[in-house]
């Protein structure tokens, strides 16, 4: 039935029967899922099921520690991103991510959000002011910080500082955003802007959002990924996951049998 | 019940007299070198040289020699300890080279001053045939400042979240340009605090430098980095032994001005790293 | 590759080189130290560790380590006899009974303590404490009694921090419980809390040794000097860091008597070599 919407959408991003290991432990088991284009998935599960493990994988950043191994594919543009001569430093200017803990680095706002321009050379001055700008106004920050670009970062606000690391991965121009648990450390408010944001942000990206908050996935995503102790249990357009899973396993979780 | 709260009593009491009167002693040590020699200070004394067999005159040339020397060693030994300790923190101590240097750098923090003095006259002014001289003295120095600032580079780098690299690698930065860029400048006032505190035990370092880079009197300074110098700690250790009351009071002003200095250095030391705390 | 890609290269390459300057430096220590020692070791041989007769300089000589090796060894037990019951007592005062203010400004002192340079003890032991020593009857300005002292001051700072640290690593659940069953705090921070750091602890007491038989200046100043093996605190002594700081600088490059002050130098890296190893291994624990 989902399927029949599904066609309708244009992928981004197939994960083909995809492991993960730290070490011997096997985190990720047999994961067979789409992203579509332009859309907000969300991906749910209760706590330690691999939702970050998954959601790392995708930019290729859980390679940075040093047990975790993989099989299987993980297909962007048409290509596994697991190929050997794939350059991770494109991949990841492409595929953007955005932390549970807000982390700005020790420099001024301007500075963070110019840092990836930066590093991908983009020399012209007037050029990065421009992009910078235009990141913070996708990022809803832009008016609360105009005045005061070259404060240090740090100085910011929690829900701040998260719009602000969201605004630094805009800036690179990414195709897709990766965000784990972004709210998880704000407050009702800053998490309220923050899931606005996400919304606006779908009609230029693809978002995709690791929570264990179920309202908030119900709220904003369009779809949604139900994991399960390192299996992807069910995954659908979210109004019809919601109203009528097809695993007993997601309806317990979806009616808080499970957590 | 009532037996054990007396235990506590006794024993806090016993400890804290004990704590308090080392506290005093130390308070005491350094008001009474500051104090008695602070007495003798004026401008002069601070530029002149030595007469009359160091009861005259005044310090200038050993404020000098350490002044080319401390530059020196810190012109060398930054790099070199932050490099060492970018790294011990950032390319692994896990694997066998990785090992072999950590084990190396700890086992030089363990090494007796003296025994860099030795090793520093038989590399640097014997064999490299740098003679006694602020070359040989400096770079003696440096490898006994390499530990102590690699090691805490490695600390201040090691406590940053992960998520600060991995913001960095997320954005398409490499390894080296997060390092330089990002880790560098995150830990930047716990480096400057070990950097300090490198600098304020090296510059009162005596023993090495009387082995590879000191002259006991010198009317001339020095004109390249291949002639002897006279410092600060090593014109003390001279004045003390090798003469009599009369100079005793250079002694005295030397050391409240080293002293001095060195607390200065380690005071702004500790400031940033309680600023560091706050943050 | 692109230029990022070549810069990325070279740094890390630039970082690999700089860090091996460390295996290059403990490596061509020991081989300096023990080439330079090797004349004296062949051509005296095994007197060095048995004889106590040290007359460098007379004809012929004689290259006796055994007197300095004992001062060496006394100073530094007597020494660490003052300061580690001193520092542990300070650092479990700080950790189990002081309040916020005290731990701040005894820590502190601490610290700075440890930024006094050793010529500045030396000076100030020998101006001001040797006289009041050499009146309780001391009969020459320097003697083992006041080289410990200095050696005590100079050491205080890592033995009390280095504990105070062990001790407040262990999980504060750990004490809280013992207070839980009614033990004094005196009983949970002696017996658990100490226990459960005894590794860190025992890791402070071999830095701080380590320290106190490599410090150099004070026992050149206020140690005395005579290489004769001390029979009381009164009596001077000269353990093999002085013999080295106050006779290189008299000695011609090459001969036996320069030689054998780099044998006193091995010794004393051999030991402050296995000390380190034995804290980095064994225990696992961190140089300062
Ligand atoms: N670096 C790691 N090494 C070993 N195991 C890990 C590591 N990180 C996470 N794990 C384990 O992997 C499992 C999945 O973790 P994670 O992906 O973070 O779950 P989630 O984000 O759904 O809470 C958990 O059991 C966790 O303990
Ligand atoms: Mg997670």
């Amino acid at each position: 039935m989902f399927n029949l919407t599904a066609i309708r959408e244009q992928t981004i991003l197939n994960i083909r029967d995809f492991d993960g290991w730290y070490g011997q432990k096997q985190i990720l088991k047999n994961i067979n899922m789409d992203i579509y284009k332009n859309k907000i998935s969300a991906i749910i599960g209760p706590s330690g099921c691999g939702k970050t493990t998954l959601l790392r994988s995708i930019n290729r950043i859980n390679d940075e520690i040093s047990d975790y191994k993989t099989s299987g594919e993980i297909i962007f543009e048409g290509k596994n991103i697991y190929d050997k001569d794939v350059d991770l430093t494109l991949l990841r200017k492409k595929i953007g991510m955005v932390f549970q803990k807000p982390v700005p680095f020790p420099m001024s706002i301007y500075d963070n959000v110019a840092f990836g321009l930066k590093i991908h050379g983009i020399k012209d001055k007037r050029k990065r002011d421009e992009i910078v700008k235009l990141a913070l106004k996708r990022a809803a920050l832009w008016d609360e910080v105009k005045d005061e670009l070259d404060k240090p970062a740090r100085e910011l606000s929690g829900g701040q500082q998260q719009r602000l690391c969201i605004a630094r991965a805009l800036a690179v121009d990414p195709e897709i955003l990766l965000l784990d648990e972004p709210t998880s450390a704000l407050d009702p408010i800053a998490t309220q802007k923050i899931e606005n944001l996400i919304e606006h942000l779908s009609e230029e990206y693809t978002i995709i959002i690791v929570t264990h908050n179920l309202a908030q996935a119900t709220r904003i995503s369009d779809y949604m990924y139900f994991m399960y102790q390192g299996e992807l249990i069910e995954w659908g357009p979210t109004r019809i996951m919601v109203r009528s899973p097809k695993k007993q396993l997601t309806e317990d979780y979806l009616n808080g049998k499970i957590s | 019940m009532k037996k054990k709260i007396n235990v506590d009593f006794i024993v806090s009491l016993i400890f804290r007299i004990i704590s308090y009167m080392t506290f005093l002693v130390v308070v005491l040590i350094i008001f009474i070198v500051i104090a008695d020699g602070v007495r003798y200070f004026k401008p002069s004394f601070f530029i002149e040289y030595p007469k009359k067999a160091m009861t005259q005159g005044g310090i200038g040339p050993a404020i000098l020699g350490s002044l080319i020397m401390i530059s020196l060693i810190l012109l060398f030994s930054i790099p070199l300890g932050l490099l060492t300790g970018v790294f011990l923190s950032e390319y692994g101590s896990k694997s066998f080279i990785g090992k072999i240097i950590d084990i190396s750098v700890t086992s030089l923090s363990g090494v007796p001053s003296i025994v860099y003095g030795l090793f520093g006259l038989a590399l640097f002014s014997i064999t490299l045939g740098f003679g006694t001289s602020i070359l040989s003295g400096s770079l003696t120095l440096t490898i006994m400042t390499l530990p102590v600032i690699a090691s805490s580079v490695r600390e201040a780098l090691a406590a940053l979240p992960r998520e600060l690299r991995e913001s960095a690698y997320a954005l398409g930065a490499k390894k080296t340009e997060t390092i330089f860029k990002i880790l560098i400048p995150a830990g930047k006032n716990r480096i400057i605090t070990a950097i300090l505190i490198g600098a304020g035990r090296v510059i009162g370092e005596t023993a090495p430098v009387l082995l590879t880079g000191a002259v006991f009197y010198s009317t001339k300074l020095p004109k390249s980095l291949l002639d002897p110098v006279m410092t600060l700690p090593t014109h003390i250790y001279f004045i003390t032994m090798s003469y009599g009351a009369d100079a005793q009071w250079m002694a005295k002003a030397t050391s409240s001005f080293l002293l001095i200095l060195v607390l200065v250095i380690y005071l702004i030391a500790f400031q940033l790293r309680k600023e560091e705390k706050n943050v | 590759m692109n230029w990022r890609d070549v810069k990325d290269r070279v740094n890390k390459t630039i970082i690999f080189l700089f860090a091996f300057v460390g295996i290059v430096t403990v490596i061509s220590l020991f081989i300096f130290i023990i080439k330079e020692s090797i004349p004296a070791l062949t051509q005296v041989g095994k007197e060095i560790f048995t004889s106590i007769y040290w007359y460098p300089t007379y004809d012929p000589p004689e290259f006796g380590m055994l007197a300095m090796i004992v001062g060496s060894l006394i100073l530094t037990g007597l020494s660490s006899l003052f300061v580690l019951p001193l520092g542990y007592i300070i650092s479990f005062f700080l950790y189990n009974y002081a309040n916020s203010i005290e731990r701040r400004v005894i820590k502190s002192t601490i610290d700075l303590l440890s930024g006094i340079p050793s010529v500045i003890m030396g000076t100030f032991l020998f101006i001001y404490v040797s006289p009041i020593i050499m009146k309780l009857g001391a009969w020459s300005p320097g003697n083992l009694l006041t080289a410990s002292i200095g050696l005590t001051i100079l050491s205080l700072p890592y033995a009390a921090s280095l504990m105070e640290e062990s001790l407040s690593s262990v999980d504060q659940s750990l004490k809280e419980s013992a207070l839980a069953l009614g033990a004094s705090k005196f009983t949970a921070g002696f017996k658990i809390v100490t226990k459960a750091a005894s590794s860190g602890i025992l890791n402070s007491v071999i830095l701080t040794v380590n320290r106190v038989i490599g410090e150099t200046i004070v026992v050149l100043m206020v140690s005395g000097g005579a290489a004769i093996i001390p029979k009381s605190l009164f009596d001077p002594v000269r353990p093999l860091t002085a013999a080295i700081a106050s006779e290189m600088g008299e000695v011609s490059v090459g001969s036996l008597h320069y030689s054998a002050l780099f044998t006193a130098g091995l010794i004393l890296l051999t030991i402050s070599f296995i000390l380190t190893l034995i804290s980095k291994t064994v225990i696992g624990g961190k140089a300062e």
